[in-house]
């Protein structure tokens, strides 16, 4: 039985890891907008020019 | 103008503009290999040529804009520091970032161009398109560039950025709810942990002692749930009980409650493991109901107001020079100066000679009107011609036009957006509930105390209203995303229930029953020969005045002669000659040369001197207007027009005979008069377009704006339809009023688990097993539903729009 408290308090703790990854993405300002990146990904790069991003 | 002529006159062959697209048979320019309808176009072309931006064509087909019938603006006013502050997002040192609204976005091949401006003006940094809002985010070098060259930049290719009074007077507000994405991610991750730490138990696996530090760890891990995810409903809830009401969240609020309060009791006391995965998943769904509820559409604002359509500077006179200033800094007797095709920010007295001035921003009708020197001009106006000056009378928050916003109906708050019909049905639901839980608890209480204990909460935990929160976000929700595919746009699901109840319909006449973009010319007077038609149609053919073409669609049937003499006066008529015959068409002081106050909307006609008659203009009736009307014979039908009675006639003959007429209508005589019908005990819905209908459609029950292309007039409206699909309004309609069904079917879907649930609960049976398999199930099958009921209703409605296209009447 105690290996199992183990595992879940270690498997909480990489579950709290990936909450606050999910706050962090949410803060960032990646789900404001869910459309224009799934477009932008598709342009074809661009060789012969430096972009800033 | 030029446009419908070659539209007119397009035959099989088609050319194209490389740039937009559109066609340009007989305006062509041609070069090596492009076609291009103006030089606009060709412009941009060879704009992005020249810096490698060609894929600008190959991303997306139509990804041009056409620089046709668009007027270049002037925007000497970003010059001014202080403009140039307040609509700077941020500026530090030689950095700045802006945002600007592009209504032109409109492919992918405008995300491209616009997030490779840089290439364009080497100062802008960085630049991000944000598609569904139609906005841009520009970080540029203010060494390098300006906010003014940007501006311009956009304009030159194309995208002409929205910039109006509200961009400054207003806070920008996000429209993407970041916090109910949080709140769903932690009631998301608490659920499943919660889940995965209470599955050995569901599996019958002996207890070992330690096993109760599982209960410790999902008491944690449902604390966040109800102090963070959860709290908005018991604050509502708590608002609720303190007005007195039994609104939804009340049950809700019960509910989250008991689970919680019994299972920590159950947890701390060591007597079993609670029902803490049951309350993580019900706040959980919840949750994601209202997430799916909110779904807003980001690019339609409901919200404008008067400063969505004013500009954001004037050009005022100040110590000898003009100056741009910032419109709400203007005060009364302040001189400002009005350039051809601007709007009219305040109202004023005229100071040059003669302005004419377009209200149809406001009225809604394409009138244009004269007004001469100390004359008064209502803000809201647009100068049509040369640049006029104005001495304000009223500053911009108090004109005419302004104080409709002022009226008490646009400070009211919507009421809170939880759901009307919830929060009815929800009153029985929760007294039923009491009741039951009163009577298990009084039935055990003499026979057992402890199961009287557990009976009680068990009830309440049951009597969760889980599924039956989830009908309305799910049916009427989904219902909303359906509408607006079908181009029906509903500001929130409050809306739909309130469209369910209506029995008034209130129609605004100019724009919603006659369509304001088109104009019929009648004639009255002498009957004209052949010969004459002949020359008034080679008259006016060669004029681009909207009254010019009406008449042009009059005598249409006429064959063109060549005249020998042609002259038009701008704004006043039309002189022609052909051997010995003199034509002249005009306003009556062009033709009488009469200077009294005249309306603009007579023409004369006179030819070879002599009066023959005169043309009277009215827009026609919008097509299958009829049809809609006469379906709708069984409500109230309302008409309120701002102009006098002399339609009345030709209305009654397509209107039903139930309709009640009333003209002269000011902007705020048409609230009062949907005030007197609310008071009456009636829902009303109006229908209306343009900025003077603003107040009534605020007032309304339901206020619905009609947008036809080109103007997108949205001010205080619940629903934006477009002009092109009003003839389907009663599909809409009827759709709608179906749901009420597709709710009650909910209804009953709800109330059986809660009695399957009830079941166990009166019985004092019910295990946090069952409580775990019965609350998701419950929800799920609500969800399900709600999805495919309001998709099948929505089949018919389908159907009979495509019939509609397909047979044009």
């Amino acid at each position: 039985m105690k290996i199992i408290l183990l595992l879940l308090v270690v498997s909480l703790i990489l579950a709290i890891g990936f909450l606050i990854a999910f706050f962090w993405a949410v803060k960032s300002g990646q789900y404001d907008d869910d459309y224009t990146p799934s477009i932008r990904m598709l342009f074809e790069d661009e060789t012969t020019t430096k972009s800033n991003k | 103008m030029v446009e419908n002529q070659i539209k007119a006159s397009k035959n099989a062959i088609g050319l194209e503009c490389t740039h937009c697209g559109e066609d340009c048979t007989e305006s062509a320019i041609l070069d090596e290999k492009n076609i291009f309808c103006c030089h606009g176009c060709q412009q941009i072309f060879y704009l992005l040529k020249d810096n490698n931006l060609e894929n600008y064509y190959k991303i997306a087909s139509q990804s041009g804009i056409t620089k046709k019938n668009k007027e270049d603006k002037n925007y000497d006013y970003l010059d001014d520091e202080e403009i140039i502050a307040k609509l700077l997002d941020f500026h530090t040192g030689n950095k700045a970032r802006v945002q600007f609204t592009l209504p032109d976005i409109h492919c992918s091949s405008c995300i491209w161009l616009l997030e490779n401006i840089h290439k364009l003006d080497p100062g802008i940094q960085h630049s991000k398109v944000n598609f569904l809002e139609k906005k841009a985010y520009i970080n540029f070098d203010t060494e390098k560039t300006s906010l003014k060259s940007i501006v311009l930049l956009l304009q030159k290719i194309g995208y002409h950025p929205e910039l109006n009074f509200s961009k400054i007077a207003e806070p920008q507000k996000s429209i993407v709810n970041r916090s109910l994405i949080l709140k769903i991610g932690v009631a998301g991750f608490a659920f499943g942990n919660i889940m995965l730490i209470s599955f050995p138990e569901y599996l019958g696996f002996e207890k070992a002692a330690s096993s109760f530090y599982l209960g410790y760890i999902n008491l944690f891990l449902a604390l966040p749930v109800l102090f963070y995810s959860g709290f908005s409903y018991l604050e509502s809830a708590w608002y609720n009980i303190k007005v007195g009401k039994l609104g939804i969240h009340v049950p809700v609020a019960i509910g989250m409650l008991t689970l919680f309060g019994r299972s920590a009791y159950e947890i701390l006391n060591q007597i079993g493991e609670g029902y803490l995965d049951s309350f993580a998943g019900f706040v959980l769904f919840l949750l994601i109901g209202k997430w799916f509820q909110d779904y807003t559409f980001q690019s339609i604002a409901f919200d404008r107001n008067y400063k969505s359509y004013f500009p954001i500077s004037v050009q005022k006179y100040v110590l000898g020079e003009w100056q741009n200033v910032s419109i709400n800094t203007i005060k009364a007797s302040d001189q400002i100066r009005v350039r051809n095709g601007e709007i009219i920010p305040c109202d004023g007295t005229l100071i040059s000679d003669k302005a004419k001035i377009d209200y149809s921003f406001v009225t809604g009708e394409s009138e244009i009107i004269l007004v001469s020197q100390l004359e008064q001009i209502f803000a809201g106006g647009k100068q049509i011609g040369p640049t006029i000056d104005i001495k304000v009378t009223k500053p911009v928050d108090q004109s005419y036009l302004t104080q409709l916003w002022n009226e008490k109906v646009f400070k009211l708050e919507d009421e809170s957006k939880s759901t009307i019909i919830l929060n009815k049905v929800s009153a029985y639901f929760t007294i039923t509930i009491l009741i039951i839980a009163a009577i298990t608890f009084l039935y055990w209480f003499f026979i057992d105390k402890g199961i009287a204990f557990r009976s009680i909460t068990a009830v309440l935990i049951v009597a969760c209203p889980c599924a039956l929160a989830l009908s309305v976000p799910f049916i009427l929700g989904n219902a909303t995303r359906i509408l607006a595919k079908l181009k029906f746009y509903v500001r929130n699901t409050t809306t739909l229930e309130k469209i369910l109840d209506i029995d008034t319909y209130v129609f605004d006449k100019t724009g919603t029953i006659t369509d304001s973009k088109l104009m019929q010319a009648n004639y009255d007077g002498q009957p004209l020969s052949s010969k004459e038609m002949q020359l008034l149609y080679s008259l006016v053919s060669h004029s681009n005045h909207p009254l010019s073409q009406a008449i042009c669609k009059f005598a249409q049937n006429a064959s063109i002669i060549n005249l020998d003499y042609f002259e038009e006066s701008i704004g006043l008529g039309l002189i022609g000659k052909k051997g010995a015959d003199n034509i002249k068409l005009g306003s009556i002081s062009f033709i009488l040369g009469k200077t009294e106050n005249f309306s603009e909307q007579t023409v004369l006609l006179e030819i070879n001197h002599k009066v023959k008659g005169h043309f009277s203009f009215h827009n026609p009736i919008r097509q299958n207007i009829d049809k809609v009307l006469n379906k709708l014979s069984n409500f109230n039908i309302e008409l309120l027009s701002g102009d006098n009675e002399k339609e009345k006639a030709r209305l009654q003959k397509i209107l039903p005979n139930n309709t009640r007429y009333s003209f002269n209508q000011n902007p705020s005589d048409k609230l009062k008069h949907i005030q007197k019908l609310q008071d009456g005990g009636y829902n009303v819905m109006m229908i209306g377009d343009g900025l003077n209908d603003a107040g009534a459609l605020q007032q309304s029950n339901v206020g619905i704006a009609i947008a036809d292309e080109g103007n997108n007039f949205s001010p205080g409206c619940d629903v934006i339809i477009s002009g092109s699909t009003f003839s389907n309004f009663i599909g809409y309609i009827n759709y709608i009023k179906s749901l009420r069904y597709a709710l009650y079917g909910a209804f009953v879907i709800a109330f059986m688990y809660n009695l399957i649930g009830l079941g166990f609960a009166v019985t004092g049976n019910l295990s946090p097993l069952v409580a775990a398999i019965l609350m998701p199930t419950s929800s799920i099958t609500i969800m399900i539903y709600g999805l495919g009921i309001s998709k099948f209703l929505s089949f018919k409605l389908n159907s009979e729009i495509n019939n509609n296209k397909n047979d044009p009447y």
